[in-house]
């Protein structure tokens, strides 16, 4: 009798498990399972002198950036959209690499005037932020320095623009030829500090109540586009002794077509406001320690020109620009030069390769000088 | 004999080399399920944008694109002040942020007519003389 009944119950079971729910397995359009990776090819030659007294030279092949994506449209007015993201030859077993839910949202769409995403998401600012992941649309393989965070996160990219928020609210209006889009969004803070070994939040809980607000607006004309970002948080600088700091990210992006050349550009400006109380322990710091910089401001730029030598090949040349004046090492600027190019030949493949030089040289403190190559495959599928 | 031929084929030469009202009228079709009989020009702007992504009865609006170059793909492109390229980057761009689906490509005007018929909530376009009764002609478009 018990073995009938535990048939029973396993043949239920496995019926829950299987059968399809029809009210809800065919509730909206189907889903839409996409995604991409890029594999790549590294050389690297860096001569540094200084702090950094060292010469290093190697080539390497990584599986830069692998990203699944699942869409669903519920009705007209409601979609969700997943993206999980695997970088840097994502293995457990060999401990590389990260994994994590890039995005999870709802959006509800009242009209494209207003749109309103629930859930952790990439919020906007400038124009590279939201897409600079999506490496199928982007012809660089190394991308400008304040957005790159695969090469061990070289310039600290959360300090530079933000990466998560949870709220955001958004649409364009059609004005004339014209577009004008808008962005706000919440979030918590970049940087935020679980407090060490509590049980009473469990991780990933900012238990602050400061949060980062932030939004775009923008306009748009045939390809001109050009927009102003900013962001409001608040992060703490352990390095210094000095505590919990006001951060404000301010953006301008301007991007456009003319014929076949294509111009990208953008300036980031992070305002890192201290107290007077704060100023005097920042000033202090740097009188005991010569590495210390100016300030805790931090500025970034990048330009870029392309041209499409057809509708496959694509060439570009890139300058960008930072300034981390929190470090004497690099508050006169790490200077980068790239230029690359672009074979598409169907739409979902994109072979590239990129060329990078950078240099900074701050006296007898440091000098460094590197040059990379690159080639890579990015694949939409 | 070999003047008149002469002349003949320079004129010839110089005729297909001039604009063609007729080939260059472009009709942007839809599927007749979606019950729309005419589209304007910002209408259209906000279709392949994909600024649209629904028609009002609630059906998904597909868009159907000209693979390669194609004198309809020129006229409407032109209409819609973007080239091809910009467009793509701009659909490629949707797509990957989860706001929007691909666009279905078609290598002819008949692929385009017959995929337009056949898909629920499909737009398209094509030259005005390749289009049949199977699709609803909402605006015209010409150079």
């Amino acid at each position: 009798m018990r073995s009938l009944c535990q048939r029973v119950l396993w043949v239920l079971l496995v019926w829950a498990t299987l059968a399809p729910a029809p009210s809800l397995a065919q509730f909206g359009d189907p889903i839409r399972l996409y995604g991409y990776f890029q594999g790549i090819f590294r050389y690297s030659n860096e001569t540094g002198r200084g702090v950094l007294n060292q010469d290093l030279e190697y080539a390497s092949f990584a599986l830069q950036q692998l990203n699944l994506m699942m869409a669903k449209d519920f009705s007209p007015s409601f979609s969700a959209f997943i993206n999980l993201e695997l970088t840097n030859t994502f293995s457990t077993q060999d401990g590389w690499g990260d994994f994590r839910v890039e995005e999870a949202w709802l959006q509800y769409r009242h009209s494209p005037g207003l749109r309103i995403h629930v859930g952790l998401q990439i919020p906007e600012f400038n124009n590279l932020n939201t897409i600079k992941n999506r490496t199928p649309l982007l012809p660089y393989i190394a991308r400008p320095i304040a957005y790159e965070s695969s090469f061990d996160d070289f310039a600290g990219a959360s300090d530079f623009v933000p990466q998560n928020t949870y709220i955001r609210v958004s649409g364009t209006q059609p004005v004339g030829p014209l577009r004008l889009d808008y962005s706000v969004h919440v979030g918590n803070q970049e940087d935020f500090v679980e407090p060490e070994g509590s049980n009473t939040f469990p991780s990933g809980t900012d238990n602050s109540l400061a949060k980062m607000f932030g939004g775009r607006v923008g306009i748009r004309y045939q390809s001109l586009k050009l927009g102003f970002s900013t962001t409001s948080d608040s992060y703490t600088e352990d390095d210094n002794f000095i505590g919990i700091i006001d951060r404000y990210r301010f953006g301008v992006d301007l991007s456009f077509t003319v014929r076949r050349f294509l111009f990208e550009s953008e300036w980031i400006h992070i305002q890192a406001v201290m107290s007077e109380a704060q100023r005097a322990q920042f000033d202090r710091n740097a009188l005991e320690n010569m590495l210390i910089g100016s300030s805790l401001d931090k500025r970034f730029i990048y330009a870029t020109l392309g041209y499409y030598l057809t509708d496959q090949w694509f060439v570009y040349g890139l300058f960008s620009q930072l300034d981390d004046y929190d470090s004497a090492l690099t508050e006169d600027g790490i200077e980068f030069y790239s230029a690359g190019i672009t074979y598409r030949p169907i739409d979902q493949v994109s072979l590239k390769a990129q060329y990078l030089v950078a240099g900074l040289d701050a006296g007898s403190l440091l000098t460094y000088d590197g040059s990379y190559f690159f080639a890579g495959v990015s694949v939409l599928f | 004999m070999v003047l008149p031929n002469l002349i003949a084929a320079i004129v010839l030469h110089i005729a297909s080399a001039l604009p063609v009202a007729a080939t260059d009228e472009v009709a942007v079709i839809v599927h007749p399920g979606t019950n729309v009989t005419e589209l304007q020009p910002e209408d259209l702007m906000r279709l392949y944008l994909m600024e649209q992504t629904y028609w009002p009865d609630g059906t998904p609006v597909q868009l159907f694109d000209m693979q390669g170059q194609d004198t309809a793909k020129d006229v409407l492109y032109e209409a819609l002040g973007r080239q091809p390229r910009d467009l793509k980057r701009s659909w490629m761009r949707l797509i990957l942020a989860g706001e929007a689906s691909s666009p279905k490509t078609v290598a002819n005007a008949g692929a385009m007519v017959s995929g337009v018929a056949q898909t629920p909530g499909a737009i398209g376009y094509v030259a005005a003389a390749a289009v049949d009764d199977r699709v609803t002609v909402v605006a015209r478009l010409s150079r």
